[in-house]
């Protein structure tokens, strides 16, 4: 029990980094998913097959091969969170082009043939009319993908990023207490993860209160 | 520059480990199968306490990483099992491996199963109930062909995905395709890296691009079942 309590301690310590990593990582994967949407549903059929060809290669393979082989293919004094972060961004880009297609989908057209006819350019039309109401479906999206970018920056421990995992694995390895160390992480992980369901859920309540907008 | 012929021969003996890593993920799909529909059975069923926990299990095993159920069920197990007389030494890493996977990803299906389950429409159980089935009757008979087709292309993902989860088995020393290049890199004290990685990488390609053909496959036919119904 004192070393779980010891362990958890020490876990926290290292929760904000983890939290500041994945915001990263999700900052990224969401530029990136622009982009491959973009390149997915343009008329263009070089950057259609680019794109499809992009995403058969980096989802047929597991994140820790392409972890792996990046840190090798990286220069050897690169910081390992940049490796991490530009691997996880490449690897869940495609996710976030997904879900970023079905929230522009998601509009009904008729709305961008009004925009049209009250003079707004296509650019305004997306900047104003389109984009708010994309990110209604975006937003409770964007939670999942960012616990789930939580979540899955654990394996990066193998290559020496800091973060909740590798903690517990360093713990582990100082005091022996293998179970209660994994156990403390698991504990962290889950707080958090529940944790920030339930404030995003409350802010979404304030939200919809003062402004209503609905977040579906 | 990357050594092609490395690649090649790595691709050769990294293959000879492809049935076993595909052995594991098909049982673990099964037995996390079985262990969902006895989760969402629960919960659809609201039975009074068992419900809380199994709302307890999803939760838990949602929101920690799937390393964290590895190393816990690689470490833990032993020591739960120990006061029942079951003593498990450290070299059934495949049973180990079966078990964390099996746990992790029922609580991933059974958010596939409920929703299929309850996508039913309603009239469907009363009609069976009016036609004078019994309860399991209804749900062999008339509920199940319908869940099936809804349920299996997204069971087919989960499946896909299951594989490529079990490279990070390799942290509790389990020779799937993932720990063998590790050994083979050990072996060849550690030249040709990104080679060796990139033939295990190629070799997970082909898995999954073969289980999405397939998939594919399926959802046709499941749609077709579908539109049969």
């Amino acid at each position: 029990m004192k070393i779980f309590v010891e362990d958890l301690l020490s876990i926290i310590t290292v929760v904000p980094r983890t939290m500041g990593l994945a915001l990263l990582v999700m900052s990224g994967s969401f530029l990136a998913g622009l982009v491959i949407a973009a390149a997915k549903m343009s008329h263009n059929k070089v950057f259609n097959m680019l794109s499809r060809f992009y995403i058969w290669y980096v989802r047929g393979i597991p994140l820790i091969v392409h972890l792996f082989v990046l840190y090798y293919l990286f220069p050897k004094n690169a910081p390992v969170s940049v490796v991490l972060i530009v691997t996880y961004v490449l690897y869940s880009a495609p996710g976030q082009a997904e879900n970023i297609r079905t929230a522009i989908q998601s509009v009904p057209k008729g709305q961008y043939e009004a925009a049209y006819c009250s003079g707004l350019s296509s650019f305004q039309t997306f900047r104003r009319i389109i984009f708010p109401q994309a990110l209604t479906v975006l937003l409770p999206i964007s939670l999942t993908v960012y616990l789930g970018n939580i979540k899955g920056i654990s394996v990066a421990f193998m290559i020496g990023v800091v973060d909740i995992m590798s903690q517990a694995k360093l713990c582990s390895a100082l005091n022996f207490g293998y179970v209660e160390a994994y156990l403390a992480a698991a504990v962290v992980y889950w707080v958090l993860c529940v944790g920030l369901t339930r404030l995003f859920t409350y802010c979404e309540a304030i939200l919809y209160r003062k402004k209503g907008i609905a977040v579906s | 520059m990357l050594d092609i012929t490395v690649i090649w021969k790595t691709l050769g003996r990294l293959a000879t480990r492809v049935p076993y890593t595909i052995t594991i993920a098909f049982v673990s799909i099964l037995i996390s199968t079985a262990l969902a529909i006895l989760l969402s059975m629960i919960k659809i069923k609201k039975v009074k306490i068992a419900s809380a926990l199994v709302e307890l299990y999803l939760s838990f095993f949602r929101s920690t990483p799937g390393l964290i159920h590895i190393l816990l069920v690689y470490y833990g197990l032993p020591l739960v099992l120990k006061p029942f007389g079951i003593i498990l030494d450290a070299s059934g890493k495949d049973l180990y491996s079966i078990a964390a996977l099996s746990l992790s990803y029922a609580a991933n299906l059974s958010e596939i199963l409920r929703p299929a389950y309850l996508s039913i429409d309603k009239g469907q159980h009363e009609a069976a109930l009016c036609a004078g089935l019994s309860g399991f009757q209804k749900e062999y008979r008339i509920i199940l062909p319908q869940v099936i087709p809804i349920a299996l292309p997204a069971m087919g993902n989960a499946f896909i995905e299951l594989i490529k989860d079990t490279s990070i088995l390799f942290v509790i020393g389990l020779t799937d395709i993932m720990g063998s290049a590790k050994n083979i890199i050990t072996n060849g004290l550690g030249i040709n890296k990104v080679e060796i990685y990139i033939a295990a990488g190629l070799i997970y390609l082909v898995i999954t691009t073969v289980g999405n053909w397939g998939n594919h496959f399926l959802e046709i036919k499941c749609q077709k079942v579908k539109k049969h119904q």
